[in-house]
C-alpha cells in the first residue's frame, strides 16, 4: 500500500512507492528553503536507499543554496550533537532507524541537534505545500564540504565527561552489541575502547543488510542472547540501525522487553539524577518507570508519543532525562536527542558503581504483564475511529492524548495510530495476565468487527 | 516575448537556466526517466566545469538509483570521452551534464544510448513519452545498487588517439601549440594530450573551477584573447575548444580565427588524401570547399540534416571514413569513436602539418577560399517556421534542400536558414565566392527586414 508520513519525524515511507526521488527532493527543496542557505548537516545509515536519498538531498540543497556538511554515513546520537557543534543551521539525517526492510526516513533536525518541534513543523509544511522553493542561479548555488572528522572524537569525549570513567574502566566489562548492520559499530568500539570494555559485536558491518528486525524487542535480540551466553559477557544489547533504540539482554540471558530499557537505566542513574525533580516519558510507557521513578523520587511528565514532544517538554520542564517505551533514552546535558552509547555508558557506569550483575537489576524491577499488538489499520478517518473505543469500555478512565488511554485500578490500554505506519498500536498493562489477555481481546474485538 | 525561455524539454533532452526554470527536480526525474528507458544496468555519468555540474550529478545520480540503475561517476570528462567509454564499460548509456556552447547560466542533459551515440530522434522522443508519463516505476530498496567513482576516464580516449596517429612525425616537429581551453573541460585533458605528441604548449582559460572567463561558443568574436596572444608569431598553431570538449576552432599563426569551417575541411584534406574514393559524411551547413576536397581525392559527400546524431547515423549506415559539421567546427573521426572530438580533431591537424611538412597557412593557401557569415535573428520557433515557409515558396525555383531549414544554393554560393534547436533564434549562414556574393545573397534573402516586420 501505498504509505508517507510526514511529522516531526520527518518524512517516512517505503522506498519505492511513496517515497521516491521526487517527493524526497521537495521535501529536501522545502528544507534548504526553510533553512535559508545556511550550513547544513547531511548524515545517513546504511540503508540501500540512503545512498540515493543522501543525493537528492544533496542536489536539493545546493540548489537552495546552502552549503551541505557531508557526514557520511554514522549514527543518529552522532548527527544530533554534530549539528550545534559545526554551528550549521540544521542537518537532515536519513535512515530508517527501526522500521523494516524497505522503508526510508528523511528527518529534519534544527540548528540545536533536534527534532523539529510542532510549531517549526508547521513553517516547513507550509513551505512544502507551497512549491515555492528557493532555487538559486547558478553562481549563487551551494557547495558540499566534508564535516570535520574531529567530530566523532568530541562525542565521545562528551561521552566520557558524562560518566564515571575510572569506576567503568576498572570493572573490565565484557559487552556484546548487535549493530544490526546499521551504522553504530565504529562509533560504539571507539567509546567503548575509551572505556576499556571489551566489544562482542554482531552483525556490524556497515551494510544495511538486515539480518533480523530491526526494532530491539526480545524475538530480535536471540543473536545477543546467544553471544552473551557463549561469550560470558556481562551484558547484551540489541540496537537498532542508528543507535537511537536499544533492548538489554542480561549476563544470565534474559532478553528483556524493550519497554523495561529506560525504566533499567533510570534505576541506576541514581547519582546522576541526585539533583533532578522529574523525568520525562510519553503516554503509553510502562507502569515499571512509574514505579522505579516513585522509588527515586522523581515525578513522571507523560507526554503524546514521538522523540520531539520528549525532547520539548524536558526544555520546558528543565528536565535532563527523558524516554520511553521503544527503548530510547536522552541525556540532555551531553545530546539534544534519542542515544543509546549514553544509555550504554550508564548503564555500565552503575553496574560497576552498584557492584551488581545486570541480572540483578533486571530482577529488582517491578514487572506487569504487558501485550503489544499491532493490527493493520489505515481507514480515513482512523483518528476519530479509534476514540469510539472509550464507549465499550464504561467502566475505565479515559484520556485522550495521542489516541486513547484507557485506565483501570489494576492495569490500563492504550491505542494509537502510528505516526510512522498504517497500523494501531495496542499495549496493555495488567498486574494479573489473565485480565490483560481479557482486555487485549476486547479491544481486538472493537477493531476486528 | 510573453513565454520565459528559460526551461526546453525536447528530444534535444532538458536545457535550461539554472534555479529559474531548470532545478534539480528536473533533472533527477529526467535521469530516471532515462535510466528506465535504458533497462536499468550500468549508466555512465559525467559533466563538464559549470558550476552547477557538481549539483545536477547529485541529482542525476538519485534519479538512476531509484529507478534500479548503477551510477559509474567520472566526474569531470569531455562528451566524446563520455561517449566513447559506454562501450569500454559494458554500460548501458550515459549522460553528460553539459550545456555545450552555452553560457555559464544554463545547464543541460546529453543522453548517450548504449552503442556510445547520443539518442536518435526516434529514442529521444521515447525518452520524452517515459518522462511525460505521470507515474515513474521505482525499484524498491532490495534491487537498490551502489555508484562507483571511476578515475582517470580520458586515459583510454587519449590512449585511443596516440594509437591511431603518427606520434613519432608529430613529436619531430616539436609543435609550439596555443589552446584556449575556455575553462572547460580542455583544461584538463589537452595539455596532457598534445605534450603526449611533443608540442611545447601553452593553455589560456585553463582554470577549471566553474567560472568561463571568456563567452563559451569557439567563435571568432570570443577569441580575442588568445588572438592576442598568438600575435607574437611564436606558435605553429592555435585552438580554441568549447565548454565540454566536442568542438575545435583552429587559430592561424598569426592569431587569426580561420573560422569554424575550416576545421573539418583540414581533417577532411588529411583523411580523405590517405584513402581515395572514400565517402565523408558532413551536416548541410559545411563548406562547399568540402566538395572541392572531395573531388580532388575522388570521395562521395552526403549530406545530413544539422545535429552529431544526424551525421553519425549517415557516417556509419553508409561506412564513411570521416564525418563533421561544419559550421560548428565538428571533426567526426570513427576511428576513435562515431563522435565529435575536439581531441581527435586536433591531433589529426597536427598530423596533417606533419605529414605533409607544411605550415597551417601553406595548406590553407592550397584549399579554395569562400567567404562566409552567420547571422542570428531573435525569433520564436514557430515564427522561424513560417519565415522558411514563405522563404522556400519564393525560392522554389533554386536549387533547394529541406532536410533541416531551408537550404538555397545559387552558382555562387549558398544560404542555410535554420531555427536553432537550443535558443529562440534564426541562425542564418550564408557561404558565397568573395564578398560581393554574400551581399548579394543577403539583399535577395531580406532578412533583416522580414525579421523586424514579424515583431511589428
Amino acid at each position: 500500500m501505498n504509505f508517507l508520513r510526514i511529522g516531526t519525524s520527518g518524512m517516512r515511507g517505503i522506498v519505492g512507492e511513496s517515497l521516491n526521488p521526487r517527493i524526497a527532493m521537495r521535501f529536501a527543496s522545502a528544507l534548504g528553503t526553510y533553512f535559508e542557505g545556511g550550513v547544513v548537516v547531511l548524515g545517513r545509515d546504511t540503508r540501500h536507499s540512503s545512498e540515493m536519498l543522501h543525493h537528492a538531498c544533496v542536489s536539493s540543497l545546493l540548489s537552495a543554496g546552502c552549503n551541505v556538511l557531508d557526514a557520511g554515513v554514522l549514527s543518529a546520537p552522532e548527527m544530533h550533537f554534530t549539528i550545534p557543534h559545526v554551528h550549521a543551521k540544521g542537518g537532515i539525517f536519513i535512515g530508517a532507524g527501526h522500521h523494516p526492510e524497505g522503508w526510508n526516513a528523511i528527518t529534519p533536525l534544527d540548528k540545536s541537534g533536534r527534532f523539529l518541534n510542532k510549531v517549526q513543523l508547521q513553517v516547513l509544511l507550509d513551505i512544502y505545500h507551497s512549491h515555492k522553493f528557493s532555487d538559486r542561479v547558478w553562481d549563487e548555488t551551494g557547495s558540499v564540504y566534508s564535516a570535520p572528522t574531529e567530530t566523532r572524537a568530541r562525542y565521545i569525549e562528551s561521552l566520557c565527561n558524562h560518566l564515571d570513567v575510572k569506576a567503568i574502566k576498572d570493572a573490565g566489562f565484557r559487552v556484546v552489541v548487535d549493530f544490526c548492520n546499521g551504522s553504530g559499530f565504529e562509533v560504539t568500539k571507539a567509546f567503548l575502547n575509551e572505556l576499556h570494555v571489551e566489544l562482542l559485536a554482531i552483525n556490524g558491518e556497515a551494510s544495511g543488510n538486515l539480518p533480523h528486525d530491526p526494532e530491539p524487542r526480545p524475538r530480535s535480540s536471540q543473536q545477543a542472547r546467544s553471544a552473551v551466553l557463549i561469550g560470558k559477557a556481562d551484558i547484551g544489547f540489541s540496537f537498532n540501525t542508528d543507535l537511537s533504540r536499544a533492548a538489554i539482554i542480561t549476563n544470565t540471558g534474559e532478553t528483556l522487553s524493550e519497554e523495561y530499557t529506560f525504566p533499567y537505566v533510570l534505576s541506576l542513574a541514581g547519582t546522576i539524577l541526585e539533583q533532578e525533580k522529574c523525568i520525562v516519558t510519553n503516554c503509553c510507557s510502562s507502569k515499571t518507570l512509574d514505579r522505579v521513578a516513585e522509588k527515586m523520587g522523581l515525578e513522571v511528565l507523560k507526554v503524546p508519543v514521538g522523540q520531539s514532544s520528549i525532547m520539548e517538554t524536558m526544555l520546558d520542564n528543565r528536565c535532563v532525562m527523558g524516554g520511553d517505551g521503544s527503548g530510547s533514552m536522552a541525556y540532555l546535558p551531553h545530546n539534544p536527542g534519542f542515544d543509546n552509547l549514553m544509555l550504554l555508558g550508564m548503564i555500565l557506569q552503575g553496574l560497576a558503581v552498584g557492584g551488581k550483575k545486570a541480572a540483578n537489576i533486571a530482577e529488582e524491577l517491578p514487572r506487569y504483564h504487558i501485550i503489544k499488538k499491532i493490527i493493520p489499520y489505515s481507514k480515513t478517518h482512523a483518528a476519530e475511529e479509534i476514540l469510539r473505543i472509550s464507549k465499550k469500555f464504561p467502566e475505565a478512565a479515559i484520556s485522550e492524548m495521542d489516541g486513547i488511554h484507557l485506565s483501570w485500578e489494576d492495569g490500563w490500554a492504550h491505542i494509537r495510530l502510528s505516526t510512522t505506519e498504517p497500523v494501531v498500536r495496542i499495549i496493555v498493562e495488567f498486574s494479573d495476565a489473565t485480565r490483560a489477555e481479557e482486555i487485549i481481546f476486547r479491544i481486538k474485538g472493537f477493531f476486528e468487527k | 516575448m510573453s513565454v520565459p525561455d528559460t526551461l526546453k524539454v525536447s528530444i534535444s533532452g532538458v536545457r535550461g537556466i539554472v534555479g529559474k526554470a531548470l532545478t534539480p527536480r528536473h533533472i533527477s526525474d529526467f535521469a530516471a526517466a532515462y535510466g528506465t528507458q535504458m533497462g536499468k544496468g550500468r549508466i555512465l555519468v559525467g559533466r563538464d566545469t559549470r558550476s552547477t555540474g557538481k549539483m545536477f550529478e547529485h541529482a542525476v545520480v538519485a534519479g538512476l538509483l531509484s529507478v534500479g540503475c548503477k551510477p559509474m561517476i567520472v566526474g569531470i570528462a569531455p562528451t566524446p570521452t563520455v561517449q566513447m567509454a559506454v562501450k569500454e564499460y559494458n554500460a548501458n548509456g550515459g549522460i553528460v551534464i553539459s550545456a555545450s556552447h552555452n553560457p555559464e547560466e544554463w545547464n543541460a542533459l546529453k543522453f548517450i544510448g548504449p552503442e556510445g551515440l547520443f539518442l536518435s530522434e526516434a529514442e529521444a522522443e521515447e525518452l520524452l513519452h517515459v518522462y511525460n508519463q505521470p507515474e515513474r516505476v521505482y525499484v524498491k530498496e532490495s534491487e537498490y545498487r551502489s555508484p562507483i567513482y571511476i578515475d582517470g576516464i580520458f586515459d583510454y580516449h587519449k590512449k585511443k588517439i596516440l594509437d591511431a596517429i603518427d606520434v613519432k612525425k608529430i613529436s619531430s616537429k616539436r609543435y609550439r601549440v596555443a589552446v584556449d581551453c575556455c575553462n572547460g573541460v580542455g583544461a584538463l585533458y589537452s595539455r596532457t594530450l598534445l605534450e603526449a605528441m611533443g608540442c611545447e604548449v601553452d593553455t589560456f582559460f585553463d582554470e577549471s573551477e566553474g567560472r568561463f572567463y571568456r563567452e563559451p561558443e569557439p567563435i571568432a568574436k570570443n577569441l580575442n584573447f588568445i588572438c592576442n596572444k598568438m600575435q607574437e608569431n611564436i606558435y605553429d598553431i592555435g585552438f580554441a575548444q568549447d565548454p565540454d570538449g566536442d568542438r575545435i576552432v583552429v587559430i592561424n599563426p598569426e592569431g587569426e580565427p580561420i573560422g569554424e569551417q575550416y576545421s573539418l575541411l583540414l581533417a577532411a584534406e588529411h583523411l580523405l588524401a590517405n584513402a581515395k574514393g572514400s565517402s565523408i559524411a558532413v551536416n548541410i551547413q559545411t563548406s562547399r570547399t568540402i566538395e572541392d576536397i572531395a573531388n580532388k581525392y575522388d570521395a562521395t559527400v552526403i549530406y545530413t540534416p544539422v545535429g552529431e546524431i544526424n551525421v553519425t547515423k549517415a557516417l556509419l549506415g553508409n561506412h564513411c571514413l570521416m564525418g563533421g559539421e561544419g559550421g560548428s567546427g565538428g571533426i567526426i573521426w570513427p576511428e576513435i569513436h562515431p563522435c565529435r572530438d575536439s581531441f581527435g580533431g586536433m591531433a589529426l591537424i597536427l598530423e596533417l602539418m606533419a605529414c605533409r611538412s607544411k605550415t597551417l597557412n601553406e595548406i590553407l593557401d592550397e584549399m579554395p577560399q569562400y567567404d562566409h557569415v552567420n547571422r542570428k535573428y531573435a525569433v520564436s520557433r514557430a515564427d522561424a517556421i513560417e519565415l522558411i515557409r514563405t522563404l522556400s515558396f519564393e525560392f522554389e525555383k533554386e536549387r533547394t534542400d529541406q532536410s533541416d531549414g531551408l537550404k538555397i544554393s545559387w552558382e555562387d554560393g549558398w544560404t542555410l536558414i535554420r531555427s536553432s534547436n537550443t535558443e529562440p533564434v534564426l541562425r542564418v549562414f550564408i557561404e558565397g565566392k568573395d564578398p560581393l556574393s554574400i551581399n548579394r545573397i543577403e539583399k535577395l534573402l531580406d532578412l533583416e527586414n522580414r525579421v523586424h516586420l514579424i515583431g511589428i
